[in-house]
């Protein structure tokens, strides 16, 4: 089970703008695409900055050119004076409102990696660049949530295949695996109590996973037997995998 | 973990006729994407940054907007006990970005989209108490003379012997599995190796 990487989970359709896209037009782009951020693209198509929802509630002053300067809650409490403002506001460009110092991610970074990164910088979402700093993708909070959000037909797959199969080396056709948005229900019976109960644990784990119902059975109780070695065995032994062998 | 680990505490509210300058003004200067409106100590509603960004576009009309113009009425709440997991299906199930907390009909918490990535801030030393205690210990019954468990900057360090390579094959899963670990680097020995076969290719041939 390798750790997901910011590449396998990012968006690769990004919404961008230029420089020059009047600032209406960024809003409207984030709108009708329902995003909450836009990458700011240079002339070569490089990554300069980004405008976010954020940037557009806290234009203040220093951000944009003196005759710009205006609170945008402004523009929302004051109708009577919309015509005056919107005009001014034709002339706002992206690159007057967007933040310039962008924290962006290369596709490698690991999903914990770039959560760290993420919250530390205190940013929603990052730009992913490649070495020439073009945009490859977007990685948003809800993009680094897909661990959670796996479908119930990966979880089954993971735990059949990689859990039952490769970790326990049991016959995953002896384990019934039913997942329910995100429950998941074991059923059969094995060799030990104490290799039921590490399979609940692993299941347990598995990403996405959200409860465990555990109907398994056993044919005997290896808790039962004492004493366990002077350096504390696992309470499963390896002798059940290899009978029939 | 669970959504009472990772939710924020002291919510900022604001009631149903709360201005939308306010709001805005609120969501800048405390950091936040979303308020709770709160009415008789009931929540009626959530108003966001995003439900603050139409008014940019359309005719705000004549009248001064409020919170109970704009927010969103469709409530979707979580409860203290619920896991991160379940919190985020929930959320990602609805479309929303954020939740109230809700202990029967009081707020007492929220979470949002940053919350549910809080548990891969967790210190090295408290994935490595899980890693000793609830995996080594707990899970497999290893004691800490066995496997040594060491994690810097999220990285763990495994060291010691192990009875075979189906412990291996558990161990590096449940601590690969284990919240805030970036990755893992393995120095395991194996104690046996039953007829110069590893156990594994046994198993896979007794299948």
């Amino acid at each position: 089970m390798k750790k997901l990487k910011v590449e396998d989970v990012m968006t690769r359709t990004v919404v961008v703008v230029r420089e020059g896209t009047p600032f209406k037009d960024v809003v409207r782009m984030m709108l009708e695409h329902r995003v909450s951020g836009v990458p700011v693209l240079d002339g070569e198509g490089r990554l300069t900055g980004i405008v976010t929802e954020a940037d557009l509630l806290t234009l203040e002053e220093g951000k944009v050119e003196p005759k710009h300067r205006r609170s945008f809650l402004e523009w929302l409490v004051q109708p009577g004076r919309l015509a005056e403002i919107e005009a001014e506001a034709a002339e706002v460009r992206a690159a007057d409102i967007m933040t310039p110092s962008v924290v962006t991610a290369r596709p490698e970074l690991t999903v914990p990696e770039a959560a760290k990164l993420m919250l530390d910088a205190q940013v929603k979402r990052l730009p992913v660049i490649d070495e020439d700093g073009k945009v490859l993708g977007i990685v948003s909070r809800r993009d680094l949530l897909q661990p959670f959000l796996r479908t119930d037909e990966e979880i089954e797959r993971e735990i059949r295949e990689e859990v039952i199969f490769r970790t326990m080396w049991i016959d995953p056709d002896t384990i019934g695996v039913e997942v329910e948005r995100g429950c998941v229900r074991l059923r059969g019976t094995v060799e030990r109590r104490s290799v039921a109960e590490i399979l609940v644990e692993l299941v347990h784990r598995v990403e996405g996973v959200v409860g465990v119902e555990d109907e398994l059975g056993y044919r005997w109780d290896d808790r039962k037997v004492k004493p366990r070695g002077p350096f504390s065995a696992p309470r499963w032994s390896e002798n059940w995998a290899r009978r029939g062998a | 973990m669970l959504v009472r680990d990772v939710m924020t505490v002291g919510v900022v509210t604001a009631a149903p006729d709360t201005p939308v300058k306010e709001l805005a003004a609120l969501m800048v200067g405390a950091r936040i994407s979303g308020i709770p409106v709160v009415e008789d100590g009931k929540v009626v509603g959530i108003v966001s940054e995003s439900d603050l960004l139409p008014l940019h576009e359309g005719d705000p009309g004549h009248r001064v907007q409020v919170a109970g113009d704009v927010m969103t009425r469709k409530l979707i709440s979580l409860v203290e006990g619920m896991t991160v997991t379940e919190a985020a299906r929930v959320l990602q199930r609805h479309g929303v970005k954020r939740a109230p907390v809700m202990r029967g009909e009081r707020l007492v918490g929220i979470v949002t989209r940053a919350n549910l990535l809080r548990p891969y801030l967790r210190t090295d030393l408290e994935i490595q108490a899980e890693v000793e205690e609830a995996v080594l210990s707990g899970a497999l019954g290893i004691s800490p003379r066995g496997v040594r468990a060491l994690v810097i900057d999220g990285v763990v360090r495994l060291e010691g012997r192990v009875t075979s390579a189906r412990t291996r094959a558990i161990l590096l899963r449940l601590v690969r599995a284990v919240d805030g670990v970036v990755d893992l680097e393995e120095h395991l020995e194996l104690e046996e190796e039953p007829n110069g076969h590893s156990v594994q290719e046994e198993a896979e041939r007794a299948l």
